[in-house]
């Protein structure tokens, strides 16, 4: 469906996407990665909008450069807001499917069928401007699925979504998905991606740092150097233990004496025997979190693999 | 192809219903009103300060038919200031580009659809501006033959919009952020200086072909002597101007389609 091949952008002296090469079959895919990572790039080049600077990009087997009727079997949401004041829900899906070349009824009805499918019907005729973020967003996917695409691709759809609107996005991805169709799926937020269970593809700094199923992520995180805080009454007899059976970077006490935050270079070799250490060490935990927020670990880690720094066992 | 003829009709439209809302219809409207309300301040200024004031008059008559050109043109020109070099900017900073170009034929289908956009919302400004325009002449000093000058100048502003709206949409393509200004800077450079220069080089510029044109179909329309002027305007037949406006016009647009779907144009929302 996809391919890469040694694929470069460059914005002036400001590399967007660096000699990246994949393949993807169809399938549901979540291409994660920071703010600025070269998600919406790689999108962009995937959709023809962009000319790789060296390599080459296919879409169904073409080049999209300049092959414009390729998208019409593309479904695009991107991440931006939509500004049009006075202009109903109907209206902009609708003229919005017409841009595909379908005729104006047809258009029309298709229209009304994607405002249908995401809830959105009661409110198609009320002006865009009267609509809430969640509301907005799903006027979004309606434009993109109106016309039946065979690939839907989400730039950051849970954005600026509360937790009921997340939680009805991702039934609709996942429903979607079942049907058959390819969905790529970008976001900045990894539990939001990992609900969904799709095939990974991780950026940073505009390089495909790994690439696999949710278990080898898992695993990727799992062997990663993290940071736990423990909360717990005596935190020395536990530490003591940790230190003894586990493989330990650094102990810190917390200045109240009830906790510690443990660094590790092995969080699975942690995880695996802190419950019989908890045991044996006779403590009582009240809480435990990682210092570290998931994505940002991830990466620093996949950075260093990707160096050679550390090894690891990511696909890529 | 049949992709972007369908999304140029839909762009027009979309953006023609657009163009209904208050805001848009009011500087419509004070647009048309310009002229007419310069014409009628013209007209009854002289009047107004003394009634027997036949010389002034007698200029303010001589020059009637000018007067009525130069004032719509100005019209005519800040419409499409308006409407047509915003073509891509207005898409890019409304965060609209993305939505537009990852549709088949979405790139060509929004720039033609704004030019015909543009094209129509000037000229009918234009004719509406104009009609009125001629209306209170006729009512004050009575115009010779205003049915026949009416259509000779609709003729004209069909032209010059087609035309001007061709050359602002390709500057919109190729200068972004200041489309307006370089379309501007461009009427004054083009065909305000260089159209007015006796050299090859006002025969590139749309205002002489309108011009000749505007003479050919009116008559000649000022006070001054007529062979004194005679030599700015390129002896050619009708047709001639007329395939000239048309070559000026599709190379715009056609080098800004080129343009248009050929430029990556940078979206500010880049993750």
């Amino acid at each position: 469906m996809i391919e890469l091949h040694n694929a470069t952008k460059l914005y002036q002296n400001v590399i967007g996407l660096n000699d990246m090469s994949l393949s993807l079959p169809p399938g549901t895919y979540g291409l994660l990665g920071p703010n600025g990572s070269g998600k919406t790039t790689l999108i962009n080049l995937i959709l023809g909008q962009l000319k790789p600077t060296l390599g080459r990009v296919r879409l169904f087997g073409k080049d999209p450069w300049r092959r414009s009727h390729l998208l019409r079997r593309v479904g695009l949401c991107p991440a931006t807001d939509i500004y049009y004041p006075r202009v109903t829900g109907r209206e902009w899906v609708t003229y919005l499917t017409k841009m595909h070349g379908i005729r104006s009824r047809a258009a029309g009805q298709k229209a009304v069928a994607a405002m249908k499918q995401v809830r959105m019907d009661q409110f198609m005729d009320q002006p865009i401007q009267t609509y809430s973020l969640g509301m907005r967003q799903r006027t979004k996917i309606a434009q993109a699925i109106a016309h039946q695409p065979d690939l839907l691709i989400l730039d950051e759809p849970f954005n600026g979504l509360d937790p009921v609107g997340r939680h009805e996005m991702i039934d609709f991805v996942k429903e979607w998905a079942s049907a058959g169709r390819s969905v790529i799926l970008a976001s900045h937020v990894l539990h939001e991606i990992e609900a969904i269970h799709p095939s990974f593809l991780l950026i940073s700094g505009g390089r495909l740092l790994a690439s696999g199923s949710p278990q080898e992520v898992h695993r990727i995180l799992a062997d990663s150097p993290f940071s736990l805080e423990v909360r717990c009454n005596h935190p020395a007899k536990l530490a003591q233990l940790l230190v003894e059976q586990c493989k330990i970077e650094s102990i810190e006490f917390n200045d109240d004496g009830q906790g510690m935050i443990v660094t590790t270079r092995s969080a699975s070799n942690v995880y695996d025997k802190l419950p019989s250490l908890i045991v044996e060490a006779g403590v009582e935990v009240t809480e435990m979190n990682s210092t570290d927020d998931s994505l940002k670990a991830l990466f620093a880690t996949l950075m260093k693999i990707h160096r050679g720094e550390i090894k690891g066992n990511a696909s890529q | 192809m049949i992709n972007w003829i369908i999304g140029s009709i839909a762009t027009f439209q979309f953006e023609l219903s657009r163009s209904l809302t208050p805001q848009r219809l009011s500087v419509s409207a004070l647009l048309i009103m310009f002229p007419a309300v310069m014409m009628l301040l013209l007209i009854r200024g002289p009047q107004m300060v003394n009634a027997h004031l036949p010389e002034a008059i007698a200029t303010v008559h001589a020059f009637s038919t000018f007067a009525i050109v130069f004032l719509v043109s100005m019209v005519c020109i800040l419409t499409l200031l308006l409407w047509a070099p915003a073509n891509i900017y207005s898409e890019l900073e409304g965060k609209g580009w993305g939505f537009l170009a990852s549709r088949p034929g979405g790139r060509l289908s929004t720039y033609f659809g704004k030019y015909f956009t543009a094209f129509l919302v000037s000229f009918v400004v234009s004719v509406v501006s104009l009609s009125l325009c001629m209306a209170i002449v006729n009512h004050y000093l009575s115009i010779k033959d205003p049915g026949q000058k009416w259509i000779s100048l609709v003729g004209i502003y069909f032209l010059a919009c087609a035309v001007y709206a061709a050359i602002f949409s390709m500057i919109g393509t190729i200068f972004i952020k200041r489309a307006m200004v370089v379309s501007a800077a461009y009427v004054l450079l083009s065909d305000i200086f260089l159209a007015l220069l006796p050299a090859v080089v006002n025969k590139f510029t749309v205002s002489l072909h309108l011009r000749t044109l505007g003479i050919s179909w009116l008559g000649w329309f000022l006070p001054d002597v007529q062979h004194e002027f005679e030599s700015a305007f390129p002896p050619w037949p009708d047709p001639w101007h007329l395939a000239a406006l048309a070559i000026i016009g599709g190379t715009c647009l056609l080098v800004g389609a080129i343009v248009v779907t050929s430029r990556q144009y940078a979206t500010t929302d880049q993750t």
